[in-house]
């Protein structure tokens, strides 16, 4: 695979509050070259926001992109009267974006354009209406539509993403924190701060609340918070650990590993009835349970065959079976959606390595590449995962294209980063 | 209650191994060992202020002095218990330590102990979580075997949140796979 180390930085700092800089480290050969205007501003000041660059920005970060540099652009057209197809194709661009913003009383609206060069067509043409404050989130919603135009696939640039950061003193004087971004780490938000460890935070199925595990009590138990109230609920605290939470599709249930029995086995807790029902028994680890998308199975991980590996649970007949048999470890289970494959952690002697595999299958296929990767979690398009990772010996999230041809690294300046978890879509 | 160093209770090793008798022939796969772990719960009814008695024997059997000594013992003794690579088998070399504390709290029924598990950072943290919680089960039943009762061990898993090495090498990946064992 060849290697293009954009090593590209992207201009997150607009606020201080912004945690994590993005850096592609391994991208594809041939990305598709897409000119990104600067979008006209209309008013007097300055905008807060670059759209063009949040755009760009987004749009390479996929990997699939990549963006004119400006000094090559023989033209700056704001609107499509202005577009000179010829100034694009000589510098060989084969999509155009561009824009403008134009006050509107208090507020503003957005105008913007898709042009495909040689087909020498306007492709996608919209205004949004919003303020100034909403710029990043309209630049999010236009990368969304770019990208599906050219790809046939739902962008994810305007989902977002929690995460744990944990800033460490000494071995018992830590702060956790579990944080809220957007999909690019940009506007990162603590909305559950503990000096004991909060881990495995996911989201519902519709995106409103997010279930983690909290120590503040001393032992391990299971929360929901509400995102828009900050309303947090005890939903396990069985005697013994209450961990690795997942939502079933409907939202109504939790699958959780719990060790009361004396023995960590999964559980499913319905959140209305508050009845608990233990879907696995044996003398080893069960743990990690994900509910598949249709809400008809559930990936474990267990070691009930020795090492740990995974295993899928059939709700309907109540029967585990055993899903990897490659490598010596392999955990931490997750559907993706729209895909048929599973994403898991796979170590084969060593490392520590994202893959993917057809359940029942042997493509096997290893996506990263650091030695302590872990933790995937699917884009709600399934065309990328996000996971743990560690640089220079501290936590980091990376960002791998579902093939494997492209990886993001983002690095933070916020302490050890952990645990993501992507949102699904929220619109 | 103080907790010391793995220094001066190396100091006493010796004097711990005679105190709790030889045991060398012991399984080493203590994750095995359930079969004793309720049955061993009734031995220890003394409350822990007959250590300050100054004469006599105990209801358990002992000498105020043989109390002190256990004491003394246990509080020398390793609290760290350390453990190979996502195994939660007790290592030969904890079992003397172990067998100090659980004469104290054998001796003392007040006495209680939180054991927290721990995990190296390979592998996946819930997943750790659960193999450091039977690293400390695997101590629990220990102590129990032992003469300890289970109404005064406390398990808890802290997975592998909190090393106490950050270094990425085999020597720091050894150092935080282990049980720590903390007097309440």
């Amino acid at each position: 695979m060849l290697r293009l180390f954009l090593l590209l930085v992207l201009s997150l700092s607009v606020t201080a509050r912004a945690e994590l800089v993005i850096e592609i480290t391994e991208g594809i050969d041939d990305p598709i070259p897409v000119a990104f205007v600067p979008f006209q501003w209309q008013g007097s000041g300055a905008l807060p926001l670059e759209l063009a660059d949040l755009i760009e920005n987004n749009m390479e970060r996929t990997g699939l992109f990549e963006g004119t540099p400006r000094g090559n652009m023989l033209s700056r057209p704001a609107t499509g009267a202005d577009v000179v197809f010829r100034d694009w194709r000589l510098i060989e661009t084969e999509y155009l974006v561009i824009g403008r913003v134009i006050p509107n009383g208090g507020q503003l609206s957005v105008e913007y354009e898709l042009f495909d060069v040689f087909g020498q067509a306007s492709l996608l043409s919209e205004r949004i209406p919003g303020t100034a404050e909403q710029l990043r989130d309209i630049g999010h919603f236009i990368s969304d539509r770019v990208f599906e135009k050219l790809t046939g696939k739902r962008g994810i640039f305007s989902t977002k993403l929690a995460y744990i950061t944990v800033e460490r003193r000494s071995e018992k004087d830590q702060t956790y924190r579990l944080m809220y971004a957007d999909a690019d780490g940009a506007r990162p938000i603590p909305i559950f701060q503990s000096d004991f460890p909060i881990m495995s935070p996911v989201w519902s199925p519709e995106g409103q609340r997010i279930a983690y595990v909290s120590y503040e009590t001393g032992r391990p138990m299971i929360y929901i918070q509400e995102l828009a109230t900050g309303q947090k609920t005890l939903v396990a605290d069985y005697p013994g650990q209450n961990t690795a939470p997942s939502f079933s599709p409907d939202g109504r249930r939790l699958v959780f590993s719990n060790s009361q029995s004396g023995n960590a086995e999964i559980y499913v807790k319905n959140l209305r009835s508050g009845n608990l029902a233990q879907i696995t028994r044996s003398s080893a680890i069960d743990t990690e349970p994900r509910f598949s998308p249709d809400g008809d199975s559930i990936l474990f991980t267990s070691t009930r065959a020795g090492n740990p590996h995974i295993y899928e649970y059939d709700v309907t007949t109540g029967q585990s079976t055993r899903m990897t048999f490659e490598g010596r470890y392999n955990s931490n289970p997750t559907y993706i959606p729209g895909d048929e494959r599973i994403a898991f952690v796979h170590q084969y002697d060593r490392d520590y390595q994202i893959a993917v595999m057809t359940p029942n299958q042997t493509d096997l296929q290893v996506l990263t590449a650091s030695g302590y990767d872990e933790n995937p979690s699917p884009a709600p398009n399934g065309q990328m995962l996000v996971y743990a990772t560690s640089n220079g010996g501290k936590g980091v999230l990376g960002i791998t294209s579902i093939d494997g041809r492209v990886n993001v690294l983002v690095p933070s300046n916020a302490g050890d980063v952990r645990e993501p978890a992507w949102s699904p879509f929220l619109n | 209650m103080n907790q010391h160093g793995l220094a001066k209770s190396a100091i006493l090793a010796a004097s711990i191994a005679v105190l709790a008798g030889c045991s060398s022939t012991m399984k080493d796969d203590m994750a095995t060992d359930t079969a004793a772990t309720d049955t061993a719960t009734t031995t220890t009814t003394t409350a822990a202020d007959s250590s300050t008695s100054t004469a006599g024997v105990s209801e358990n059997g002992l000498t105020a002095e043989q109390i002190q000594a256990r004491q003394d013992a246990a509080f020398a003794a390793d609290t760290l218990f350390f453990f190979d690579y996502d195994q939660a088998s007790i290592k030969a070399e904890a079992r003397a330590a172990l067998q100090a504390h659980a004469a104290y709290l054998s001796a003392n029924a007040d006495a209680m102990v939180r054991l927290e598990g721990h995990a190296d950072e390979r592998g996946t943290r819930a997943y750790n979580v659960s193999l450091g919680e039977r690293r400390a089960n695997a101590v629990k039943r220990y102590l129990i075997v032992q003469g300890a009762s289970s109404a005064q061990v406390e398990t808890v898993s802290y997975g592998e949140e909190r090393p106490l090495s950050l270094s990425q090498t085999e020597e720091g990946f050894a150092r935080n796979r282990r049980v720590e064992l903390i007097y309440k």
